[in-house]
């Protein structure tokens, strides 16, 4: 990792006018990526509003969240780490009408990201995608899996001290989640990531290191084998009735579809 | 009783052809998957199918057996919910599918809560669907689309934004209308979620790979999955 980052959490607490079922309530917490992170819950659990929280792109109701690098030498040249943040509906990284407007416009507008459109190509190769094929076309001309391949590797392209990706495979099949797997296995050598997903197999292919959200609280925070040693604990107190109900359904899935 | 297309050609421009002289024949009142790759035409094979986009040449047929070949009434459910909705507060969204096929209005409100009560929305219906995470979002645009009732349901990539707990009840919901006649058509990318359709069409580059029943689809290309359909 070029620049090891910390993520301190200074008590945060967040919620919807309208929305009287949801708030997201953390206590004080710290991370410090020289592992990836992992962030799971279900529908509504505070995912991506935590996700946009650390990408400062929202500001909670109480408490603030501060990133900064240990290693002053990596990044004396910037006060702040640059974030960015992969939104689950990728057509809004689109800036221009076409898919070169947006690549030249972020190109016109950072003239340090000067290796950016090689780095593009690559990815979207590593993706199985032509570049010259889809430079051309609008987001309305792109496949939805088209889309999402080209929104990634942009972000990635852009080569971020942290990247947070949310949701990034809705629109994969098995290829092309395991093209991503192969693609952040490189990316997170050298750059902070950060996975927001309900697919918990994802996280688990991806990330080293996991947190899980439950009701906006983080129920759980360990390693994947912390996690199977006390997933299984039914008594441990961090599992909410609905965490339960998962695995429950998980193993129903499994005895349905498993070989 | 099926949706046959015949000859059917279509491009998103003049210069190329996604679907070149294609002829297929769905059935329906049973489940159908159509599975493929990214950029396969899964999307495109759909809406052609409800009418949102017009073939270049060809003909789609209906025939619902007895001579009669009237288009059905559909259900779309887009890969993006966000394509799906058009009003700012949910209760209202809902309302106006019911609206818009002319519904009176004593009769709409008892329907929107029950639907907005079974998507595990109700207590949102004054908010906006901007404020909906991608999975609620998900739920309000199944229940916009089921509260018309119609006959055939698209849905492209359902369970994407979808929790596991979501998904086993969607597949539930999907079951209990196939029941009730409706024909489904199921886009994905997952290939488990073939086990539990009738009927199989891949496609490859605009191309019909594969088309038939489910069981030898499962058969042919995951042969060790083979038990699961003797029962």
């Amino acid at each position: 990792m070029s620049s090891k980052l910390l993520l301190s959490i200074k008590k945060i607490y967040h919620k919807y006018p309208n929305n009287e079922d949801f708030r997201l309530d953390m206590q004080e917490m710290f991370y410090t990526f020289d592992q990836s992170l992992g962030i799971y819950g279900l529908s509504g659990s505070g995912k991506s509003t935590f996700g946009k929280i650390i990408a400062g792109l929202l500001v909670p109701l109480i408490g603030e969240i501060e990133l900064r690098c240990l290693e002053k030498e990596n990044c004396e040249h910037k006060k702040t780490p640059d974030v960015m943040y992969s939104t689950q509906f990728p057509e809004k990284i689109f800036l221009g009408s076409k898919v070169k407007d947006t690549v030249e416009l972020i190109l016109s507008k950072n003239p340090n990201l000067k290796g950016m459109k090689l780095n593009l190509i690559n990815f979207l190769s590593k993706f199985s995608v032509d570049y010259v094929n889809i430079e051309h076309k609008s987001g309305y001309e792109l496949s939805g899996g088209e889309l999402r391949r080209f929104a990634l590797s942009l972000s990635m392209a852009c080569s971020p001290d942290l990247l947070i990706l949310d949701e990034p495979t809705i629109g994969f099949g098995g290829k092309g989640k395991q093209q991503l797997r192969n693609i952040s296995k490189e990316f997170k050598k050298e750059h902070a990531l950060i996975v927001v997903s309900h697919d918990f197999r994802l996280i688990e292919n991806i990330c080293d290191y996991l947190w899980v959200l439950d009701k906006g609280k983080i129920v759980f925070n360990g390693n994947f084998a912390e996690l199977e040693r006390d997933f299984y604990q039914k008594n441990s107190g961090y599992l909410s009735g609905d965490m339960m109900l998962e695995k429950e359904v998980v193993e129903k899935k499994s005895e349905i579809w498993e070989v | 009783m099926s949706i046959k297309l015949l000859d059917v050609s279509f491009g998103y421009d003049s210069y190329t052809h996604l679907f070149y002289h294609l002829n297929l024949t769905i059935p329906m009142c049973c489940w159908v998957t159509i599975i493929g790759d990214c950029g396969s035409g899964k999307t495109t094979l759909a809406k052609l199918i409800a009418g949102i986009l017009t073939p270049v040449s060809g003909d789609i047929i209906f025939s619902w057996g007895d001579g009669n070949s009237q288009k059905p009434e559909f259900g779309y459910l887009f890969q993006n919910p966000d394509d799906q909705f058009v009003h700012f507060n949910i209760e209202r969204e809902v309302a106006f599918s019911l609206e818009n096929v002319g519904i009176a209005r004593d009769e709409m409100f008892p329907r929107v809560e029950e639907s907005l009560k079974n998507a595990n929305l109700w207590n949102r219906r004054n908010d906006s669907p901007n404020n909906l995470s991608g999975g609620e979002k998900q739920r309000l645009a199944l229940a916009g689309m089921l509260i018309t009732e119609p006959k055939v349901l698209i849905l492209d990539e359902p369970t994407s934004f979808l929790d596991i707990i979501a998904q086993a009840e969607l597949y539930k919901v999907t079951k209990a209308l196939l029941d009730e006649k409706v024909s489904i058509i199921w886009i994905t990318q997952e290939p488990n979620e073939i086990n539990m359709s009738d009927y199989v069409v891949k496609l490859e580059r605009g191309k019909v790979s594969h088309c038939g029943k489910s069981a030898d689809y499962v058969r042919r290309y995951f042969p060790r999955r083979n038990s699961k359909f003797e029962k």
